[in-house]
Formats: structure tokens, sequence, C-alpha cells
């Protein structure tokens, strides 16, 4: 190994890690380690900051000096493996559902799924979505089989607890409104016209589109859509779903 | 035959300025951005950066490429950095003279380079690849340094050489020459005057911060306005290298455009009187 590498590797550990002992004989002056702490303090600052601007409503529900001490936790168990950074912390809603001093909060890993898909899909494509002439267009027996993708930017967030109704109200209100309901919900994210939109589903509205984005075909999603809400009506939900620009162009489409 | 107008100064452009520097009609105003937060599948910055790209210039200088890791450069970034030049054919492209990628991991930050032989090997190594990767020339850039490290060759004749050997240029930045002359105990000036005119092709100018841990350190921290004795060493810098395009960058604590414009004023003036260097 090159003196260049091993000092890399050193320097890495010694900034990451803690402790300063393999890395003096690489100093020209042992006396200004000190230095090392402006390195140590760059790396986690950039990162957890990173992390506090990504998943605003979970720092809000826990506070800033415990958000400060989880995320600084997540970033060492967890570093960014790419230079692109607007999109790391992907592995964080997993670290905060098993995270002990977090264990209370029973929602806050469903938050942070609802933080994590927000942030995703204002960076997703922003792709022309399925229109609905093309969807008219098709007969009836390709329309009773047609397999429609969710829109890049689209994601379907389901939690055994009210966590979207908490996540909303954390987001978008300066002062939160209670939450009535104990769950479960689902939450659409999707981005229409480049603005992040997001809305609750009703249990056949999740059930439908739940089926579809894992690739059944229209009228067997509508089964399972009428098997939890009968009084459904999932032409309707259909129609409203691609006004809405909730799928990707059907495979052909001219993008 | 008429000499060619002096070079303008620009700003790194933050989201909060989009739509200012969008309606802004100042022809000479270019603007910088780290390439990285725009290497998105979508989103409000790259729309943005369309629609600002459209009539003014854009450079892209980049944070995370690691051009002194002692391992070759991560390929799917030089991928995403090609489709970027592809798409908005930036006028200058930079990376710094650092390393932040190790063992696959990126550590977000730019770590510091011995100036050793074996050192610039893998430097020039790497500019090598980044050139031949985007078809195009690169400038580097002067780090800002902490600690000291082992030294083999003085830092200015370290840069020089691996412009030398590939054919990239440099961007001078002033403030991490005074930072790092500060922290280093070295004289600011005599650095450089060991810079040749003929390697600058852009400077940066940026702010410091005393360090908050109470060492004797300064901290290139972007996050205030441009101190007093950096300006000062920019008159220097101009006097001997002649107008080069010049840039304000503020990663934090951002002021309003309009604040920000005026600080860029303030280069562009100087800017408008350097007159072209005495070559050496």
């Amino acid at each position: 190994m090159s003196d260049l590498s091993r000092f890399q590797d050193a320097f890495a550990r010694t900034v990451f890690a803690g402790g300063d002992a393999e890395l003096q004989p690489a100093l020209a002056d042992p006396a200004a380690a000190g230095g090392l702490d402006v390195y140590r303090n760059n790396v986690l600052t950039a990162l957890v900051d990173g992390l506090a601007k990504d998943y605003p409503v979970v720092e809000r529900l826990v506070g800033r000096d415990f958000f400060r001490g989880m995320a600084a936790e997540h970033v060492r168990n967890d570093p960014p493996r790419s230079a692109v950074l607007t999109l790391y912390g992907g592995g964080f809603p997993a670290f905060v559902a098993a995270f002990p001093p977090a264990r209370d909060l029973v929602y806050l890993a469903d938050v942070a799924r609802l933080d994590r898909a927000w942030i995703e899909c204002l960076f997703a494509s922003d792709s022309d979505p399925l229109s609905p002439d093309r969807v008219g267009a098709l007969d009836d027996d390709a329309f009773a089989v047609a397999r429609l993708a969710p829109h890049p930017s689209a994601r379907l967030i389901a939690s055994p607890h009210a966590a979207y109704s908490i996540w909303r109200t954390n987001r978008e209100d300066d002062v939160v409104t209670p939450i009535a309901a104990a769950g479960p919900e689902t939450a659409l994210i999707w981005k229409n016209a480049g603005a992040v939109r997001h809305r609750r589903l009703g249990d056949g509205e999740a059930a439908f589109l739940h089926a579809l984005f894992s690739g059944a075909g229209l009228s067997d999603a509508a089964g399972d859509a009428l098997a939890v809400e009968a009084d459904l009506d999932p032409l309707l939900t259909f129609a409203s779903l691609v006004a809405g620009g909730v799928f990707d162009s059907l495979e052909g489409d001219a993008a | 035959m008429t000499a060619p107008p002096p070079p303008h100064a620009g700003i790194g452009l933050k989201p909060e300025h989009y739509r200012a520097v969008r309606e802004c009609g100042d022809a000479g105003l270019w603007l910088e951005v780290h390439p990285e937060n725009y290497m998105t599948d979508g989103g409000p910055r790259l729309a943005w950066l369309e629609l600002i790209r459209a009539d003014k210039d854009v450079s892209l200088h980049g944070v995370g490429m690691s051009l002194g890791g002692d391992e070759p450069l991560d390929v799917d970034h030089l991928k995403r950095w090609a489709d970027l030049v592809g798409r908005f054919d930036p006028v200058r492209i930079s990376e710094h003279v650092a390393w932040s990628r190790r063992g696959g991991v990126y550590y977000a930050d730019l770590f510091p380079l011995p100036t050793t032989r074996e050192a610039l090997d893998r430097l020039c190594a790497n500019i090598d690849q980044m050139q031949t990767a985007l078809g195009r020339r690169i400038l580097i850039e002067n780090p800002s340094l902490y600690v000291p490290l082992a030294r083999e060759l003085d830092e200015p004749e370290f840069l020089v050489e691996a412009c030398r050997r590939t054919g990239c240029g440099l961007l001078l930045d002033v403030n991490n020459v005074y930072v790092s002359a500060h922290n280093m105990r070295r004289d600011a000036g005599a650095y450089l005057d060991a810079i040749p005119a003929d390697l600058v092709g852009e400077i940066h100018l940026a702010g410091h911060a005393a360090d908050a841990g109470g060492r004797d350190l300064l901290i290139d921290s972007h996050g205030a306005p441009v101190a007093d004795a950096v300006w000062a060493l920019y008159a220097h810098a101009l006097a001997r290298v002649g107008p080069q395009p010049t840039l304000i960058e503020r990663d934090a604590d951002i002021p309003s455009f309009d604040v920000l414009m005026e600080e860029r004023g303030r280069a562009e003036t100087a800017l408008t009187a350097a007159k072209e260097p005495v070559h050496v």
C-alpha cells in the first residue's frame, strides 16, 4: 500500500471515528493536531444539517437536540456512498424505527418515511404523466388488463398509525391541529406540474393503487378495492387519479 | 486590434436567489453552481438552471470528485458530470485539490492532500481521467488547510506542476490563500507571487470566520462578507495575474440578492480597473 493510501485511511478513521494517535506520523507538526477537529466538525455538521433539512417533521416532533444526536448516530452507521447528497439519508426511516430512545414514538418511523417520500418526489423526473386521452383511446379489452406504473414521483406510504395526519399538520401548520384518528392511514405523495402534492387515501382507493403499483391489471385492482370498500366507484376513482397525474406514461407513449 | 472587454464578476447561485437572478438584466453576471446539487432526475433546481442558463453564463464547480483520493475516480460520478456538461455547456469547469472518497464512503468535506511526489502523481492521473471523461480542460482550486501535512514541494510548486503535466489551469481562491497562510503560518503575498499568471483561469472570493473552538485558526466558512484583508490580497492577485472571472462565494447565512450584488459590484469595479499583468 502506498504512503498516500495509508495516510488517507488513517485520516478518514481519525476524523470519522475519533482518536488521532495513528495519524501523528503524517502530521508535519503534531502539536497542530487540533486542526483535525475542524474536519471532524465539518463532516458531521454538513451531513446532520442535510438530514435536518430533509426530515423537518421528524425534527419538529423530537426537538433539535434529540434529532441531531439521532442523525449523527445514523451518519456514523450509514455514511454517504455518493457525492450526490440530495438524496442521502434513504436509510434514515429504518434507522429511526430501530433507534431505542425513540421507541415510544411508535409513528415516528412512518413520519420519517413521509418526509423521505416528499424529498424523493420533489427531485424525481418531471416526465409527463399518463394522459386521460391516452387512457380513453384504449379499447375495453386493453383497458381491463392495462398495467399502470406509478409516475416516477409517486409514493404510497401506508402506516398502522395516523402517521399522515400527524405529518401533515406538523409540516404545514404553525400550530398543530389535534389528531382525532388513530389510524391506519395510507397517503399518496406525487408531483403535478412541478409541485409536490399529497393526500390521505380512502381504504378502497388505497387498495386500488397498491394493487396497480404492484403490477396488477386494472380489473384485478378494482376487485381488490371493492373487497375493502364495496360502494367505491372504481372508474370514477381511476379517472380522478389519472387526471391528477399519478401514473407514468404507457409503454410506447411519446415522452 | 481592440483589447477584449475585461472579464466579469459572478456569484454562486443559491436557490434563494433563483428568481432574482433570472430577472436580473446585468449582461455580465455569471453564475457558478455545485454540479452535485443538480444531479437529480428532475425537480426545481434543474428547471431553474435551464431558465437561467438561457441568457447567462454558468460554470460548474465540483466538490465531490475527490481528485486527490488515492484511487481512480468514481465512474458513475464522472458520467453524471458529463451529462450536466452536455446539458448546460458550462463556460468553465473546476474541482478542488482535495480528497473526499475512500473505500466507497463519501465524506462530504474537502480533506487535505500532502504535497508529496506520490500525491502529485495520483492527482495528475485523476485530473487526466476527469479531463478525458469530460472532453474539457478543468481548473483546480488551491485548498484551505487546517493541519500541516507531509511536504516535499511547496504548495504553489505542487499546483503548478500538476497544471503543467495535465494541461489544466488554476482556480485561484484568494480566501483560501489567506486562510491557509494564517493557519499554516505562510506568507500569502509570497504564495501569490509564486503563481504564474498564465495558469489562472478564475478567481474565488469568500468570507471566513474565526474557529469557534478557540484555536488560532481561520475557517473557510463562506458564511460572511469577504474580509478587507482578502480584498487587499485580491488587489495583489489582480495586479499580478491580470483580470480574471471572479466569483463571490456565499454558502451560509445567505444575504439578499441585492446585498450580494453590491459585494459582486466591488469585484466588478476592481476587474474593470485591473490592467493586464506584466509577465515575468
